[in-house]
């Protein structure tokens, strides 16, 4: 019951306080953005985007917010990045091994879960992206994706005066330039924090894991599922070959492909257990549609029973964060 | 006549640096000019003509673009050398001849080694989207694999085995051992010496011979190489031959 009203009223702060904004806006002319604190949780590890590149503000967030929901990103409108990082599958694509783009064109990896990117230096599957303000770039340039140029991007949101107010009232002039329009978007990215499941109201005290949680965590424990999935952001960023075989029709060497190095192949980044029962199915090409694919894939060097199975899953249940995916300052504004 | 024109740019030049400078301490009042001409078999290269290379493999390029950047004049001795104070990069395109000069404010003084960057450096490939001259708008960028395209080359050739017998080389990668960044350094022969007052320009004639693109320390045939679009071993030996058709074939004080 206790925290039902907990969460009630935290939705109402973020209403009355998105209300406050809207009005705000009607004569924000000429004046500056609200700076907004970025939201790291308690004894968590420092973040690593350069912030005073790039001060959070309330307006930069919503501008972020509203371009990340934009079609007009993509060259035919239909593809904004919420079409494959969908907030309700905690920002990945819902039950998609690839994702849809341009002109009925599958991707060649499956969308990446969106969450706690201020603690990540390298970006994608295979860390190929070096800034978390490069990244758009790419799925808005591949040509299976949004399949758009930044120059012709740039133009359809000057033509729009609503996007030339904004930007100019969040970075002092109406120019929309590249890295204006990817500084927006990180604002509205770095926000996706992910420290409010249940697993962290029990870690912060606020909350008791059911026996079956509890009994469940142990056992993520005693398998040392940590030892890759580290807490608190459960993956310890690094880059694995975890033993799946080369997809010959994908060829997708992962790391590799990106250092050039043999000793590199077929890795691909640990992947945050967080949000793990909404981001189904799993991999980096989504090959394994359930967490029981998961359990036999690793029950081959680290033998895993029914029971410990089960249990494993409820604790992974208790890593889903609803506040990260039920967030209506989060969704779609439109 | 002539002369009346030259003093006028130098009083726009002039004013220009004095508005600049309002928080700098000592302004750099000279200018540093570059006019890069690229060339081949001596004569000036021009786009969609069809030309020969010293493997005897006939050709026509569509598209030469590449950065150039940190220009600096130094003294050979001290080892001093003196950054240019204007954009830190120039992106140069054949097909728009007037992105083949440019100039660029630096410090007066007495000098005797130009340097440049042929590309761009490491710590601008991975900091965030940069503007003018480098914004990734300008298609100089790979997105999925961080890093700029220092050098574009693209064209057609009836020896390459490619579709339509394209080539295409997109020249870039930071990461060691394969760095196609490449230092470009000129040094004037002793005893002479660039003395640079204030309020002149330094010009540069730089050649970019295409002979030698083709032809330096790696034999870049066509036939074999139609191709090169990731960073890597061979990205890194077509930028030394690149590093080796850079020329500079004349300067003057005005």
């Amino acid at each position: 019951m206790r925290v039902r009203t907990i969460i009630v009223s935290l939705v109402w702060g973020i209403l009355s306080g998105s209300f406050l904004l809207s009005c705000k806006k009607t004569d924000t002319v000429g004046k500056s953005p609200v700076p907004l604190s970025f939201p790291k949780p308690a004894g968590w590890p420092d973040t690593k985007y350069d912030f005073s590149q790039n001060p959070l503000t309330r307006e930069g967030f919503e501008l972020g917010r509203k371009l990340f929901f934009d079609g007009r990103l993509s060259k035919d409108g239909n593809f904004p990045c919420a079409s494959c990082h969908q907030p309700f599958a905690a920002f990945s694509t819902y039950e998609h091994d690839l994702s849809h783009g341009f002109n009925n064109q599958f991707t060649t990896r499956n969308a990446t879960a969106l969450f706690n990117l201020a603690w990540q230096t390298e970006m994608h599957h295979d860390g190929g992206i070096a800034n978390l303000d490069l990244q758009p770039l790419a799925p808005i340039t591949a040509p299976n994706e949004m399949a758009e140029t930044i120059p012709s991007v740039l133009e359809k949101l000057s033509a729009d005066p609503d996007y030339v107010q904004q930007f100019k009232v969040v970075f002092g002039s109406p120019e929309i330039t590249t890295a204006r329009m990817t500084k927006a978007l990180s604002q509205y990215m770095l926000m996706l924090v992910s420290a409010s499941s249940k697993y962290d109201r029990v870690k912060a005290g606020k909350d008791v894991f059911t026996e079956n949680e509890a009994a469940g965590y142990a056992i993520f424990l005693k398998k040392n599922c940590n030892s890759c999935h580290a807490e608190p952001l459960f993956t310890d960023l690094s880059y694995r070959d975890d033993g799946l075989p080369l997809n010959s029709s994908l060829n997708d060497v992962g790391r590799m492909r990106i250092t050039g190095k043999k000793e590199d192949s077929l890795k691909f980044r640990v992947p945050s257990l967080r949000n793990i029962l909404l981001t189904k199915p799993y991999m980096h090409d989504g090959r394994m549609v359930s967490l029981d694919a998961v359990y036999d894939h690793y029950s081959k060097k680290n033998p895993l029973s029914s029971v410990e199975r089960g249990l494993l899953t409820e604790f992974f249940r208790s890593l889903t964060d609803s506040s990260l995916v039920e967030n209506p300052a989060l969704a779609d504004p439109n | 006549m002539k002369k009346t024109y030259i003093l006028l740019m130098v009083g726009l030049g002039f004013f220009s640096a004095c508005q600049k400078e309002a928080s700098v301490e000592s302004p750099p009042t000279a200018h540093l000019e570059v006019r890069i001409h690229p060339e081949i078999n001596g004569e000036p290269l021009q786009l969609n003509v069809p030309y020969t290379n010293g493997f005897g493999e006939s050709f026509t390029v569509t598209t030469i673009k590449f950065y150039t950047g940190q220009f600096s004049l130094g003294d050979q001795l001290s080892g001093s050398s003196e950054l240019s104070a204007g954009e830190p990069y120039f992106l140069s395109d054949l097909s728009t001849p007037s992105t083949l000069s440019f100039s660029t404010p630096i410090k007066p003084g007495t000098y005797n080694q130009l340097s440049f960057l042929i590309g761009v450096d490491s710590a601008r490939n991975v900091s965030g989207v940069q503007s003018g001259a480098l914004d990734p708008a300008n298609g100089m960028f790979w997105t999925w694999n961080s890093g700029y395209i220092y050098l574009k080359m693209e064209g057609n050739s009836p020896v390459s085995n490619q579709p339509n017998g394209k080539f295409e080389y997109h020249i870039g990668g930071f990461q060691s051992p394969n760095s196609s960044i490449r230092l470009f350094i000129a040094n004037l022969s002793a005893p002479d010496q660039w003395e640079l007052a204030k309020g002149k320009t330094i010009s540069f004639d730089i050649v970019y011979s295409l002979d030698n693109f083709f032809n330096s320390s790696f034999p870049l045939r066509i036939s074999e190489t139609p191709v090169c679009t990731t960073p890597g071993e061979l990205s890194s030996a077509i930028a030394n031959n690149i590093a080796a058709a850079f020329q500079v074939t004349n300067f003057e004080i005005k």
